[in-house]
């Protein structure tokens, strides 16, 4: 079963030009990855599933229901958290100069098939 | 007043111009100003935890530097926009999201704002004076290095005569120290520094480089009493070029400087401090002398006295032991 996950990730990253991404569990706690060396996969992890959360909180705020997506751009790239179903959180690092479209048309694929393997 | 009324009509025009819901200025999770269509007491405050959070990709991702954030569904868009490390904008927009409209408005507002940092530092250790006090006892290790903390300073290199310096840099005009100056035969007024250090390299005293290094207990002493004028200051030290601090001990000196400001005014100290360095020094390099200058310009926007005085004790008390 992870290596399932393992595999969506890696070919997300590949077929997007991403850097690296993150399957983590709602509760903050990491599924899968395949991060570059250097990032701590339990902090990604923890700070995907709190952002979203936290963004939630605001939606639900505005009685605008869930929030499915946020991304925060820096000066090294984009950091992308999205939800999968109620379960899981994808989390997704681009560089700089990635292909925003591109990236987030290839971040519903995985996103898709996270949600069947997950059930 | 009129300038955090100038502060408020711009958040103003801004949320009228993108027909915004909410428009929020925040320190971190803090909100110090907003305009909103909501009554819901408790939007800034989740939207300024989930500011807070992403803050947190810094520490996480090596040199990240968020620039803004932004999520959308079908009716409603967020968009923070960061101006730096801690202070950020805030944005809700009810209907079709409209990112570029959104970025547009974020980054006109930043450089409006630009000017008003010092104003929004103050009402920040205003409305949220805990979170203050809790860096100056310098508990708060996300703000703070401790080992600054950690260092001593021998009490007996302070003298007195490095405040009455402070009051001859100020940049306005004290008639009495002018004429004190101008009395003494040939040592010119403090607007001609070059025939200054010209007139001041002819005179037989100790210098204040020897003092500042702590040299003689006798030239300590020579400096050692409140009575003397402003003038005396600058006769004790003919050599103001030397003692040119360099590189690592300039970054060093600065950083300790930035410490002490940064207790003094609150943690948006950091955004003024980098403002003035880069307005103040060219180079990696300065005299003790422009050192002492930076410090007493960057003690000009402390309002209060016995904050102001504490950061320039301290802060110079750092120079002496270079």
């Amino acid at each position: 079963m992870a290596a399932k996950y393992y595999e969506i990730l890696e070919n997300l990253v590949r077929d997007s030009g991403a850097e690296g991404a993150v399957l983590v569990s709602v509760d903050g706690l990491a599924i899968a990855s395949f991060l570059p060396q250097g990032i701590d996969e339990d902090r990604v992890a923890a700070m995907g599933a709190a952002i979203l959360s936290l963004g939630e909180r605001v939606t639900a705020e505005l009685n605008k229901g869930q929030l499915e997506q946020l991304y925060i751009k820096g000066s090294t790239g984009y950091v992308i958290f999205t939800g999968v179903k109620d379960v899981a959180v994808l989390g997704v690092l681009a560089p700089p100069n990635a292909k925003l479209g591109l990236l987030l048309m290839e971040i519903q694929r995985a996103i898709k098939k996270l949600e069947n393997e997950l059930g | 007043m009129e300038q955090l009324h100038l502060v408020e009509q711009l958040l103003d025009k801004a949320k009228k111009d993108a027909s915004l819901y909410y428009i929020g200025l925040f320190f971190k999770d803090k909100e110090l100003l907003s305009k909103t269509s909501s009554r819901s007491e408790h939007l800034s405050t989740k939207f300024g935890r989930l500011i807070e959070r992403s803050l947190e990709l810094n520490d996480i991702i090596p040199k990240f530097k968020e620039e803004f954030l932004f999520s959308e569904g079908k009716d409603y868009s967020l968009f923070v926009y960061y101006l730096n490390e801690s202070l950020s904008i805030g944005m809700i927009h009810l209907g079709k999201p409209n990112f570029s409209l959104l970025k547009i408005t974020a980054h006109d507002l930043y450089t409006k704002l630009s000017g008003f940092i010092p104003l929004l530092s103050e009402l920040y250790n205003q409305k949220y004076p805990e979170h203050v006090e809790t860096s100056e006892t310098g508990k708060d290790k996300d703000m703070f290095k401790d080992d600054v903390f950690a260092s001593k300073y021998p009490e007996e290199f302070q003298p007195d005569s490095v405040a009455e310096l402070e009051v001859v840099l100020k940049t306005e005009k004290n008639p009495s120290v002018e004429k004190s100056v101008q009395q003494d035969a040939g040592i010119p007024s403090v607007e001609e520094p070059k025939s200054l250090e010209t007139s001041l390299q002819s005179i037989d005293v100790p210098s204040l480089e020897e003092v500042l290094k702590g040299g003689s207990e006798e030239a300590v002493r020579s400096l050692d009493s409140s009575e003397k004028a402003p003038s005396d200051v600058y006769e004790e030290s003919p050599d103001i070029e030397e003692g040119l601090i360099t590189d690592k001990d300039f970054n060093k000196i600065l950083e300790m400087v930035k410490l002490e400001f940064l207790k003094a005014i609150g943690p948006f100290g950091a955004f003024l401090f980098k403002k003035k360095k880069e307005e103040f020094f060219t180079g990696n390099s300065a005299t003790k002398f422009e050192i002492l200058k930076f410090i007493n310009l960057l003690s000009e926007e402390i309002n209060t006295p016995q904050r102001k005085q504490e950061f320039i004790d301290n802060a110079k008390s750092y120079l002496l032991n270079m």
